[in-house]
């Protein structure tokens, strides 16, 4: 049986874990962050749409970065020395080529946890309907 | 690493914390997980620290060591070593080592419960292949015992470990020593996650 402190602790549970994933998603796009702002909004778009979107033009996330950033969201494996190193030659900071890992690590984390969430919502409701009928 | 400034830039609090880490480890190198969190912890490892000490070692359904199966386990099917033997030694600390292997090898004949193994199999096409997943694997989840509050937690676990698999990849960590691994563990069992200090404005963890 559900109780109402049940209730309130869930629902306070799930207002602290918003509020960290919050915190993370401020933090990469924060001003601690050294690649231009712009371009880290771009980086996560592109890891959360999994490389299949399009972003606007950006000098910054173009050949060896866009690669990196579609590669780290794409894979939690095996992300190949090499695209850092090129990503390192066409002239990326090393400092820009660890945010844009980040950014492309929590896009691609949080596009799962969207999709996981969604996928328990939709059953939910879907039950929930049923029941009614 | 293949990158040398989360190798080497850090905070002055978080040096000497570093120092204090290879005495206990005996001399060895800092793991690369900690030199990452730790190199503008701002930017990524406070925030992200604070997130999974809440998903691994906050209020939850799942037991402590169930919800680090969980962890050991999406590391292990994303095939990403370092964080798969991390976590499964600490998985295995709290639940006994056979458990965990056999969880981690075959989860279908595992001597786990029916709703961790049925989570376990929603994790791992979660982890995987996301945009697959549907509300009919919800519904065998929930049919196999998992209650909706289980399953959301086991959600949370794997989108936070699918981003640190992915900046562990990114970034190229080294693999862990055995004791390295062993002292690792046992922090992570008697103080969890929130060992990022909270950084102050001169630097200094508090």
């Amino acid at each position: 049986m559900t109780t109402g402190t049940d209730t309130r602790l869930r629902r306070d549970t799930h207002l602290t874990r918003e509020r960290l994933v919050a915190a993370v998603v401020d933090a990469v796009q924060g001003p601690a962050g050294r690649v231009p702002l712009v371009t880290r909004e771009h980086a996560f778009t592109l890891a959360r749409a999994g490389g299949e979107s399009t972003v606007p033009s950006d000098p910054l996330l173009l050949g060896a970065a866009r690669a990196l950033v579609e590669a780290v969201a794409d894979r939690a494996h095996d992300v190949p020395a090499e695209m850092v190193k090129r990503a390192l030659a066409a002239g990326r900071s090393e400092h820009e080529v660890f945010d844009l890992i980040v950014v492309a690590a929590v896009g691609g984390g949080l596009t799962r946890r969207e999709l996981g969430l969604a996928a328990i919502d939709s059953h939910l409701t879907q039950a929930t309907a049923e029941d009614e009928v | 690493m293949r990158l040398s400034s989360p190798e080497q830039e850090h905070p002055p609090g978080f040096v000497r914390l570093h120092g204090q880490i290879r005495e206990a480890i005996g001399g060895e190198q800092v793991p690369d997980v900690l030199r990452t969190l730790h190199h503008r912890p701002q930017f990524f490892g406070e925030p992200f620290s604070a997130w999974v000490q809440e998903l691994l070692r906050g209020p939850s359904q799942w037991s402590e060591g169930e919800r680090e199966l969980i962890a050991a386990f999406v590391s292990s099917v994303n095939a990403y070593e370092f964080c798969a033997r991390a976590h499964s030694r600490v998985a295995s600390l709290l639940l006994g080592c056979r458990v965990v292997e056999a969880a981690l090898d075959a989860p279908g004949d595992a001597p786990i419960s029916d709703a961790l193994r049925a989570t376990l199999e929603f994790v791992e096409k979660l982890a995987l292949t996301p945009h697959a997943v549907s509300d009919e694997d919800v519904a065998q989840a929930i049919g196999a015992g998992v209650s909706e509050e289980r399953l959301r937690d086991a959600v949370e676990i794997t989108a936070a470990f699918c981003v640190i698999n992915r900046v562990g990849s990114g970034l190229g960590w080294a693999r862990q020593s055995a004791r390295s691994l062993a002292v690792s563990a046992n922090a992570l069992v008697e103080r969890g996650y929130a060992q990022t200090p909270t950084v102050t404005g001169n630097g200094d963890p508090r």
